[in-house]
């Protein structure tokens, strides 16, 4: 029986992109815990919360921590799918497109909750 | 001295479902599995199907699922195993018969990575020698006789047949670091394909498999390496 090499994402730049990001995520995962709850003098409140994610600098920081979650995580549920669920072309087309709206309307959502934001 | 064994048996050709068997059989100290398997056969039911060959651990015919774990029947001796023996077919490929399972698919995946040496295209009627050290550089990845254990063993092929498995990726090493290959872009395309490489998740079912100790997700991370340093 011939082997189906399959089209589509799947291949080096993708997983590569996976350890990337897994990678960078986690001192930045660090680097939220530590500011949020440890570098603050008793108690979270949102007066401390607002004042931070009010800066332009940390607004970057949210974005870029926000587009590592989404691309980590999406190509992770992919990655699921492309083990075994979406073997027939029509279904992984529409898995496909489902994982890619999803991870669009994640980060408008997020984008449009940063950016405006006003302490 | 008597032992029981507890053997899957499927005739597609008969209604019944899939089922298990048990056999009595009066061993000697030495036998193997296939020894015992083979006394089945002989002499009290000749409809017991499996493959067979070299009876030395050489050709790969005779791996099965023999206490849960993916072994060769005419290397595992019966003395090392405790109460009922439980014999089934390699798990992940389509049973046939009994313990004969389809192997086509598995055959397919091995020569989509080209199992030959592709040694350029200047054609010589001397032999392409290799030095001993380079040919040192092949232990661990020639040694494989295609049993299927490693590949019925891993969960990314049950999930995704399609995948191309241990096996073929172990076999795609061997040659890719052979030192007188040249072929591994000619490989890539399918190595680097969405059910090559990448489906592999370390799981290391492969190598606890595998009855000639072989490492096919080192191989594996080898190629990985290898491809991601090629193509960046
Ligand atoms: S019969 Fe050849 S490997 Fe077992």
């Amino acid at each position: 029986m011939k082997f189906d090499r399959g089209h589509g994402s799947g291949g080096l730049n993708w997983w590569l992109m996976q350890r990337v990001t897994g990678i960078l995520l986690l001192p930045a995962f660090l680097a939220h815990y530590i500011v949020t709850h440890i570098g603050t003098e008793h108690f979270v409140t949102y007066e401390k919360v607002a004042e931070r994610v009010a800066t332009p600098t940390w607004k970057f920081v949210n974005i870029f921590f926000l587009s590592l979650v989404i691309l980590h995580g999406l190509y992770g549920v992919w990655s699921v799918l492309l083990d075994g669920w979406a073997r027939k072309p029509v279904l992984r087309i529409t898995l496909y497109s489902i994982v890619v709206t999803v991870g669009l309307a994640l980060f408008v959502l997020g984008l449009v909750t940063i950016l405006p934001f006003k302490a | 001295m008597e032992r029981q064994f507890k053997v899957f048996r499927y005739d597609p050709e008969s209604s019944k479902k899939p089922y298990f068997q048990t056999y009595t059989v009066d061993v000697q100290k030495s036998w193997t599995i296939l020894d015992a398997l083979n006394a089945i056969k002989w002499e009290q039911d000749g409809s017991l199907s499996y493959r067979r060959s070299c009876r030395h651990g050489i050709c790969g015919s005779c791996a099965m699922k023999i206490n849960g774990k993916n072994e060769l029947a005419c290397e595992l001796q019966v003395f090392t195993l405790k109460g009922v023996i439980k014999v089934e077919p390699l798990p992940g490929f389509e049973v046939l018969r009994d313990l004969v399972t389809d192997m086509d698919r598995f055959f397919g995946h091995i020569e989509a990575v080209k199992p030959w040496l592709i040694a350029g295209l200047s054609p010589t009627d001397k032999e392409r020698l290799q030095s001993p050290e380079d040919r040192k550089k092949l232990d661990g990845l020639y040694e494989c006789i295609l049993c299927g254990a490693c590949t019925s063993s891993c969960p990314s092929y049950w999930s995704n047949d399609d995948f191309l498995g241990p096996a073929a990726l172990l076999k795609a090493a061997r040659y890719c670091f052979d030192t007188r290959d040249e072929g591994f872009h000619e490989r890539m395309d399918v190595l680097n394909s969405r059910n090559g490489l990448w489906r592999c998740h370390t799981i290391f079912n492969c190598v606890e498999a595998c009855p000639k100790d072989l490492n096919p997700t080192e191989a594996i991370v080898r190629l990985r390496a290898r491809l991601a340093a090629e193509k960046i």
